[in-house]
């Protein structure tokens, strides 16, 4: 099937198709309101399968040229943060921004866990400070005490940062649904050429 | 409550959503052309939004860098542009 389309909204745009609807196919995969949260939060037992999985498909090789391709978008991220490249673009790229962030919060350790995990270095570091100069049973139970808060305060924000970004993904990926099908909707109203 | 955890396959990039999704590169890269002429149209912030969810589903894959690219170079962001350019050429590679 071949289906070339053109469509007036706003402004013009057109739309090719040939051999079949591959947009569609997307929208029929990707049109799964909290799919995403499945897909992201699994079982261990899933996490076990995909990772056999991900064994048998991938080659030794293609394994590592992933790595590579891995590896450089940790240093785009690196380098975006220190050029303030992001912070700059924000205002055109809002819905960019808003991905690259989701996609951090997947490949990378929140800021926000990291600065937590150094939070509760420092503490847990002067807990025992603490533990040190008072050599007696209730200095050290205090002591205990602040560490076991931080540690709770640092198990909380973990868990807020994980919730964000859930939310912030299932944000992003409704919107794409809903602007892709608005593509295919004027795709379909469009006279044939 | 149970706790949060992310997908150690997506974590460590040895999957992706799109694959776990069962998408296929063609499909992947027709949406990618819908975003393209969203842009086109003048529907900027949708054409955005749509690659901004393609990048979340599989950053991997170099079409969706490019159009970042060819974006960013036509708002006269030269240094976004080469930072797209960049990684759309490690993708490929």
């Amino acid at each position: 099937m071949e289906n070339v389309s053109s469509m007036t909204a706003t402004g013009t745009a057109t739309l090719t198709c040939v051999g079949g609807n591959p947009l569609e196919g997307f929208l029929a995969k990707a049109d799964a309101d909290t799919a995403l949260e499945a897909l992201i939060f699994q079982d261990i037992n899933q996490q076990a399968h995909i990772g056999k999985q991900g064994v048998k498909l991938h080659s030794r090789r293609a394994a590592e040229a992933r790595q590579k391709r891995f590896e450089a978008l940790q240093r785009l991220q690196a380098a975006s943060k220190k050029s303030g490249f992001w912070g700059k673009l924000t205002n055109i790229l809002k819905g960019v921004f808003a991905a690259v962030a989701a996609v951090s919060s997947i490949f990378f350790p929140p800021a926000v866990v990291v600065g937590a995990v150094l939070a509760g270095a420092a503490i847990s570091g002067a807990t025992s400070l603490v533990k040190a100069h008072y050599d007696s049973k209730a200095a050290r139970a205090k002591a205990d005490q602040i560490e076991e808060g931080a540690r709770m305060e640092e198990a909380k924000l973990e868990q807020q940062e994980s919730r964000d970004f859930l939310q912030q993904a299932v944000d992003l990926e409704k919107n794409m649904v809903q602007h892709l099908r608005k593509a295919i909707d004027l795709q379909y109203q469009a006279p044939r050429l | 409550m149970k706790k949060l955890t992310i997908n150690p396959a997506l974590a460590s990039g040895s999957t992706t959503i799109r694959q776990l999704r069962g998408i296929t590169e063609e499909e992947y890269r027709a949406a990618v052309s819908a975003a393209r002429k969203l842009i086109a149209a003048g529907a900027e912030q949708d054409g955005l939004e749509v690659l901004a969810g393609l990048v979340l589903y599989d950053p991997f894959l170099p079409e969706v860098w490019r159009e970042l690219e060819a974006f960013c170079r036509l708002k006269g962001e030269a240094q976004a542009a080469g930072l797209f350019a960049g990684l759309a050429r490690v993708m490929a590679a």
